[in-house]
């Protein structure tokens, strides 16, 4: 067990973390302002990874594959509250129970368009070189995955703190009566954080396969990670979801790092304790 | 009572017709039906009486089939013990479960559930020494007794028809209990029962135990059925398939599930012969289930209208 | 409460009359099909699909004076699922013979169901070895492969032509691997190999990253896996330049044709072993992939799997014009019988355990008119699933596991 290792474990314990980010952030936010937990959430993940990478083969452009991605989740996530949840709304189980059913369907419609087979994504080689970080040499991608993470995380902080659509999510989270007294516009308000939320989990999907490969099967896991990291951080609680993806990436790297066979437990280990000893998850409220 | 009686007469009567008169197939997909009937009725006791829907019924099942499957098949254990530990295994399970989650409200519950049925799904694929991972354990199989092959799909679902009535009818009088009232009580204002002096968690403890119980014994009867036990019946599709078979059914209602199973299973047989999006065809019973008739057939608003708007309020 | 009674019966008489569709015309030969067409495996199940219309393409509609009639069945990957299709061809669609299963789950629970009814089947390309071995009933052969079959000659290969003496194996934690590397470590140490240290990790990780930073060193390392895992595990390898430190070797199914594009340029060179290879320049073959382009287009390479459907439907409609019945005893006898003596994948013949004794070819993948396929580069003929060794003495020994056989080739094991 030496410095190097450990360096390196905790890295690719970080970009995890950065990716895991990404997906769950979304998720955590929309369960916090609207109380529906979106089960649909790693369907949207893969059908912005397919697309997405789709684009890429087809215009070489990474940029326009990730966008294009994230957009095409989030018309469904848009598309799905408004037409779906819209009906079904104040009824927390339903609202759950019909993100489940979006989800199947939206699998099995993939499966059907882009087949069984696994695919990765092709990115431009110089993304792939190795970068100098000072203490190792870490492939450039991955650092940028841990940028965008974090700048991801730097604008919902701004967003939320600063700006007037933050207060009014937090109004929401908070008390949503007040809000709507406020005069704050809450269906498009609503609409609004699915989409984002959604078209994080796109963007997430293109990223991801970047050293992941996308295929059927990966919606379950996708979503499975979402709530270990939730439930850890708190449901509805940004600030877990940071604290959440850190503690399942590090944990889940250095576990596979260390005792491979293990991993799967290691990764559900700490959900577990949190649901023993602080239920409502490290940041979140009792209600 | 005397109409009660009838009905239940009725339902004997068609069980046994139906063994006299289908074709050996048909016989093996009424096993399935029944099998997945337990299952929902399983997840309707929670759902209908407490609000609680759960995603890892399955999972108790699957347990209690693991179960089965390593004492019976690979140790070889006598029947008389291994089934009573399959369905101690399931108890056991859904008592565990049942503390982690007995604070979390409904859509906490769901997830909460549903990440720990995945959990152990995870775990029967990984855990190859114990469970035979992805492969699973093969030769899981009845014995002959006084000449008869228990494994016959016919004498199968003589066993299973009465193992599904009986529970079909205790878990109906558990409803009209004074134990059934309560728990609705609790699903409508929790603060009141406590207030009133109830033991909440503890009812709400039991009910899940019982349901769990209930898991356990399909999940025995789905083993024998299959002859294999793999980490699929644990799967997150599955779960689905039965919260399917109960919103669709009626969860509210004793007899919704077995109702929904029914549908959903020969609706299975009959789109397998004409397409393979079958995940697809759940996926849309299930969200029009809930957009056009949230509680399901049974409770229909033709049926309410029949019993004079008898049915309590809602709380989905 | 009537009218729901009436639903509940209504529903189970359409549940009835959907089964009750049976067939008593007796001078049809029925096959049943099954495989995964849908889910997450419907890449194998639609491979043998397609291999199987082309066999019917050139059988016709008559066998042996029957009607040959060729039937479908989707079994989603599922072994609950295959076990309640096959009680359907039996006692539903009065089936003759079972063509499949194809994924190793769904093929144990075929074998399951067909020892209690006595299905004459022939599995395709499902590959647990206790299939045809420790586990074996007289109506179940085998047209394509075991784990550890195609592995002792690679081990040998590996060890002799390569020189490699320590491996390092990262491999999918289920028996199919375990199969694999039991026969990799067998052909290996009895050829002058040294050591296999092994690490394994669950079916579906996406991330390898912290496995190849703590990965110990060797003369080569074999990923022991395929699929979406495999893709992954090659793209980190290579991201991780730890292609620069260790040359990367396969499971079988490692370089897989239909992952190749998405391995891209960097697959070239990549070393296999299998009883089949799409690269196989010889008259049967080029004959069966041509026939096979005509009728699915150029875009699909037939694979392993669709090879092993088209075989097996063949070995089928073999077995009834030699027994020319459709009885069960003597349709069994001529299939365990079975010399196929122009396979498209070379000739077999199977040994009395029901599985084929075949060529296996060690692959390279190489770029031919512009893809990327596995070309065989050295053939070990008469490969059987007991590689060299004696069958009754193979079969003595524990099935392979996580720790079986010992990882260290001067164990007494390797000794016998």
């Amino acid at each position: 067990m030496n410095l190097d290792t450990l360096i390196f474990l905790g890295l690719n314990g970080l970009t995890l973390a950065a990716l895991l980010f990404i997906m769950a952030s979304g998720l955590t936010l929309a369960f916090g302002l609207m109380r529906v937990v979106n089960l649909a959430h790693g369907a949207f993940y893969l059908l912005g990874g397919y697309v997405g990478v789709q684009v890429v083969q087809e215009t070489d452009s990474l940029a326009l594959g990730i966008v294009t991605g994230g957009m095409v989740a989030m018309a469904g996530g848009v598309f799905m509250e408004r037409l779906l949840l819209q009906r079904v709304r104040g009824l927390d189980l339903s609202e759950a129970l019909l993100t489940i059913a979006v989800g199947m369907i939206i699998a099995d419609g993939l499966l059907a368009v882009y087949g069984g087979s696994p695919i990765s994504l092709p990115l431009p080689p110089d993304l792939r070189l190795p970068m100098d970080l000072g203490v190792m040499m870490y492939p450039t991608f991955r650092v940028y995955i841990m940028i965008a993470a974090l700048a991801l995380g730097v604008v919902f902080w701004l967003v939320m703190t600063r700006t007037r659509i933050g207060a009014a999510i937090r109004a929401g989270v908070d008390d949503r009566e007040t809000a709507m007294s406020q005069g704050i516009n809450v269906p498009l308000l609503f609409a609004g954080v699915f989409g984002a939320a959604s078209f994080l989990a796109g963007v997430a999907g293109v990223i991801g396969t970047s050293y992941m490969s996308l295929g059927q099967g990966l919606d379950v896991r996708v979503l499975m990670l979402s709530l270990v990291v939730i439930i850890i951080g708190g449901m509805g609680s940004l600030k877990g979801a940071g604290v959440g993806a850190l503690i399942t990436g590090l944990v889940y790297s250095f576990a596979s790092g260390y005792a491979p066979q293990f991993a799967l437990f290691f990764l559900f280990l700490p959900m577990t304790l949190i649901l023993v000893f602080r239920p409502q998850g490290l940041f979140g409220r009792t209600t | 009572m005397k109409r009660e009686t009838f009905v239940i007469l009725g339902i004997v009567a068609g069980l046994i017709l139906w063994l006299l008169l289908a074709g050996d197939y048909a016989i093996a997909r009424s096993n399935r039906a029944m099998i997945y009937a337990l299952l929902a009725l399983s997840f309707s006791l929670l759902a209908g009486r407490l609000g609680w829907f759960s995603l890892c019924q399955t999972t108790l099942a699957g347990v209690s089939g693991y179960v089965i499957a390593i004492l019976g098949a690979q140790q070889g254990l006598p029947y008389a013990v291994v089934i009573p530990a399959a369905i101690l295994t399931s108890v056991a399970f859904a008592a565990a479960f049942g503390v982690l989650t007995m604070r979390a409200k409904a859509v906490s519950f769901l997830m909460l559930t549903l990440a720990l049925g995945q959990m152990v799904w995870a775990l029967s694929f990984q855990w190859v020494g114990l469970t035979g991972g992805y492969n699973g354990i093969s030769g899981v199989r009845l014995p002959m007794v006084l000449g008869f092959n228990l494994n016959d799909p016919r004498i199968f679902y003589v066993m299973l028809a009465t193992c599904t009535v009986l529970i079909f009818l205790g878990v109906h009088r558990l409803y009209r209990s004074r134990f059934g009232l309560l728990l609705l009580g609790i699903q409508e204002n929790e603060q009141r029962m406590r207030a009133l002096g109830h033991p909440v968690y503890l009812a709400r403890f039991t009910a899940f135990v019982l349901a769990g119980a209930i898991a356990g014994v399909a999940g025995v009867f789905l083993v024998y059925d299959m002859g294999i036990m793999s980490p699929s019946p644990l799967s997150l599709s599955q779960a689905v398939l039965v919260l399917t078979a109960a919103v669709l059914g009626g969860y509210r209602t004793i007899w919704g599930p077995a109702l929904g199973a029914v549908i959903l299973i020969s609706l299975q047989t009959g789109v397998a012969q004409y397409t393979d999006r079958h995940m697809m065809v759940i996926g849309l019973v299930l969200a029009l289930c809930i957009l056009l008739m949230p509680r399901g057939l049974s409770e229909f608003p033709w049926t309410s209208l029949l019993r004079g708007r008898k049915a309590s309020t809602a709380s989905t | 409460m009537k009218k729901l009674t009436t639903i509940a019966i209504g529903s189970a008489s359409a549940l009835a009359i959907a089964s009750f569709v049976t067939h008593a015309d007796d001078n049809t030969l029925r096959v049943g099909v099954i495989g995964p067409t849908s889910g997450v495996f419907s890449f194998f199940g639609e491979q043998q699909r397609m291999g199987v219309e082309l066999a019917m393409e050139e059988i016709g509609d008559q066998v042996a004076g029957y009607d040959l009639e060729v039937t479908f069945y989707d079994s989603q990957g599922d072994p609950e699922v295959t076990v309640d299709r096959l009680r359907a061809m039996d006692s539903r669609d009065d089936v003759d013979i079972v063509v499949g299963p194809v994924l190793g789950s769904t093929g144990l629970a075929g074998l399951e169901w067909a020892g209690g009814s006595g299905m004459p089947t022939v599995i395709s390309y499902s590959a647990p070895e206790d299939i045809t071995m420790r586990d074996r009933v007289d109506n179940v052969v085998r047209a394509g492969w075991t784990g550890a079959q195609p592995m002792f000659a690679f081990g040998e290969y590996v060890a002799e032509e390569l020189g490699h003496e320590d491996i390092v194996m990262v491999g999918q934690d289920y028996s199919f691997p375990y199969d694999q590397l039991g026969g990799f470590m067998r052909g290996f140490c009895a050829a002058g190999g040294n050591s296999v240290e092994r690490i394994w990790h669950p079916l579906d990780t996406a991330d390898y990253s912290s496995i190849l930073a703590t990965l110990p060193d060797g003369d080569a390392v074999m990923y022991n896996g395929a699929g979406s895992d495999g893709i992954a595990f090659f793209q980190q390898y290579h991201d991780f330049g730890i292609d620069q430190r260790m040359p990367l070797i396969g499971g079988s199914n490692f370089f897989a044709v239909g992952d190749l594009p998405e391995m891209g340029e960097q697959a070239k060179g990549g070393v296999s072993a299998l009883q089949y290879a799409e690269g196989l320049e010889t008259d049967n073959f080029i004959a069966f992939r041509d026939a096979f382009w005509d009728m699915h287009g150029e875009d699909t390479m037939p694979l392993a799997p669709a090879e092993h459907g088209y075989v097996a439907l063949k070995m089928a409609v073999n077995a009834v014009e030699e027994a020319e019945s459709l009885d069960r005893e003597p349709v069994i006898a001529a299939l365990r019988d079975t010399e196929m003596e122009d396979a498209p994948r070379g000739p077999f013949h199977l040994d009395e355990y029901g599985n084929p004794v075949q060529n296996i070819y060690i692959n390279e993948v190489k770029e031919v008119d512009g893809r990327l396929v596995n070309v065989p580069i050295e053939t070990y003929e008469e490969v059987s699933q007991f590689g060299p060794y004696d069958p009754e003495e193979y079969m003595a020994s524990d099935s392979y596991s996580r720790d079986f056989p010992p990882d260290d080739c001067s164990d007494d094991f390797y000794q016998q």
